[in-house]
């Protein structure tokens, strides 16, 4: 399976206020960007993280070729 | 039109002073600059303070005093002192007096207040006037008196009352990060959705540019929307860097919930007007029915020791899991049973340096290490009790052997006293809009003059 890494130009993640996190996820290219909406889920991304599903907010911009997530911020 | 400087994306964080000397030369209306975010954690606004030093903000503040002067416009910050709450303000007027005698200035200081006073918000729950947002903690009646300080979030509204007064300095408690640099555009009547726009994208200085670290950036406000040009030598400005930064720390990239309305920017439309220039139109605003502020609030959980031990021996790197799970568990049994306490008085944890620390079990990328840092963070209800379970914990992370056989081991203790008090442990315990009949019902505006090097 591929890393997602080593695929895009750039994953950032980030607080947004004290109840929220986001992640940025920089694809750089129209055809990554493709790729990566079309295969990485929702589920996928709940599943890693350890959240519900159902809280995941996603965002996909394609006039920035970015996959956008965010979700209340977990107490780790 | 209207053109805004924002020197940096906080006070505290430093600007160029070359560009910010060319931000001037370009005329300005206003320079606008943030002095807090909750992104440092809930001590600051618990405690009232500052989390940057004096020195570094007097320092800082000083340069933005002269530049204003120099341009004979309005210098105004925000969430004054990191928090916003009112003792926080207080310790920026002092510092501004200061400046003002050492600079021998005559100001006219114009202070705006978030503090609230809890009788008041307990009667605003009790009306309804209080709702949640989003996955907001729970709030109940009783809960409102637990907090230290609890601030509400002015808008443009507040912020151009502060306007009104002429005065030459605004120093305002806690506001969304946009307020301060829309305020003036929109009392200019420049576009209302652009204002908002620009003041979003600019709220953190050049960090919607290249060359984030540079912090000045001028944004040019009109009819139709507005131009940003980032003023270091060195950075650039393009629709990409531009439009990115909307979403940085937003959990919408294309909504932004303000005091009396929402800024859409679904329709916005960013172009390059040259090398370093950016024009951006297309924002909507959208008022909202009622008038609603944002509260923080933020009240003291409990009270902590920490204690570091550093493990070098491959033999306990390998088997840490099971050294520190020993530990945990030892330890907690010897406290409930040595202090007469029950699991919900006090929480053990030990946190793995090197290995899983920051995502604890969810990480699936950790490696091999050759040493760990082992952090025990001793939650209790009251700093004596933390602290002696601190000293009940102390001695298992520097001999504890892995099994009765071995001999016992020592560790590294980085400091001594090994276990540290961190004092009391403070949360975030609010997520809620309060509904105002009047923008300035939460706020206060008082005026101070410095006049001939004397308040």
């Amino acid at each position: 399976m591929a890393r997602l890494r080593d695929k895009v130009e750039k994953v950032r993640s980030k607080n947004a206020g004290p109840f929220w996190l986001t992640i940025d996820i920089f694809c750089g290219e129209k055809s990554i960007y493709q790729d990566v909406c079309d295969k990485l889920s929702n589920i996928d991304i709940a599943t890693v993280l350890d959240v519900d599903v159902a809280n995941l907010k996603r965002f996909e911009i394609a006039s920035l070729n970015v996959l956008k997530i965010s979700l209340p911020r977990p107490q780790i | 039109m209207t053109k805004v400087v924002v020197p940096s994306g906080a006070l505290g964080l430093n600007y160029d002073k070359d560009a910010l000397q060319r931000a001037i030369a370009a005329g300005p209306d206003i320079i606008a600059i943030d002095g807090g975010s909750t992104d440092s954690g809930p001590s600051y606004l618990g405690r009232g303070i500052s989390k940057y030093s004096r020195s570094s903000t007097k320092i800082e503040w000083k340069g933005l005093m002269q530049a204003r002067a120099k341009a004979n416009v309005p210098l105004v910050i925000g969430t004054a002192g990191t928090c916003g709450a009112d003792s926080a303000v207080d310790w920026l007027v002092d510092i501004t007096k200061e400046i003002a005698q050492e600079l021998g200035q005559n100001v006219k200081i114009a202070v705006l207040k978030s503090s609230q006073d809890k009788i008041k918000i307990q009667d605003a729950f009790n009306d309804d006037k209080i709702s949640p947002l989003e996955h907001a903690p729970d709030l109940n009646a009783g809960d409102i008196s637990s907090f230290e300080n609890i601030v509400a979030l002015a808008g443009v509204e507040q912020i151009t009352e502060a306007l009104n007064t002429g005065a030459d300095i605004i120093i305002a408690g806690r506001k969304t990060d946009t307020a301060i640099i829309a305020a003036l555009p929109i009392k200019n009547n420049c576009h209302t959705g652009a204002a908002w726009h620009g003041a979003k994208i600019a709220e953190c200085g050049a960090l919607c540019a290249t060359n984030p670290q540079s912090g000045v950036i001028l944004v040019d406000f009109d009819h139709e929307g507005f131009t940003l040009t980032p003023m270091a030598d060195n950075a650039k400005a393009t629709p990409h860097t531009v439009s990115a930064h909307m979403l940085y720390e937003n959990s919408n990239p294309f909504v932004l919930y303000e005091p009396g309305g929402h800024l859409d920017v679904t329709e916005a439309d960013y172009s390059a007007i040259d090398q370093k220039s950016v024009r951006v139109e297309g924002a909507k605003w959208v008022p909202s029915d009622k008038y609603t502020v944002k509260l923080e609030g933020s009240r003291i959980t409990g009270y902590q020791v920490m204690i570091m031990a550093l493990v070098r021996d491959s033999h306990y790197v390998e088997h840490i899991d099971q050294w520190t799970s020993d530990i945990h568990d030892l330890c907690t049994s010897k406290v409930k049973d040595r202090l007469a306490l029950s699991d919900d008085d006090f929480d053990i944890e030990l946190r793995l340096i090197g290995k899983n620390a920051t995502l604890g079990a969810i990480d699936v990328n950790t490696k091999d290490a050759s040493e760990i840092g082992v952090m025990g963070i001793v939650t209790a209800k009251t700093s004596e009790l933390a602290k002696e379970i601190g000293k009940i914990l102390n001695p298992y992370l520097l001999h504890h052997p892995l099994t009765k056989e071995e001999e016992v081991p020592t560790f590294a203790f980085p400091f001594s006293p090994a276990e540290i008090e961190v004092g009391p442990v403070y949360e975030f315990g609010l997520n809620h809009v309060l509904q105002l009949d009047h923008p300035m019902d939460a706020f206060s505006l008082d005026v101070v003059e410095v006049k001939n090097g004397t308040a």
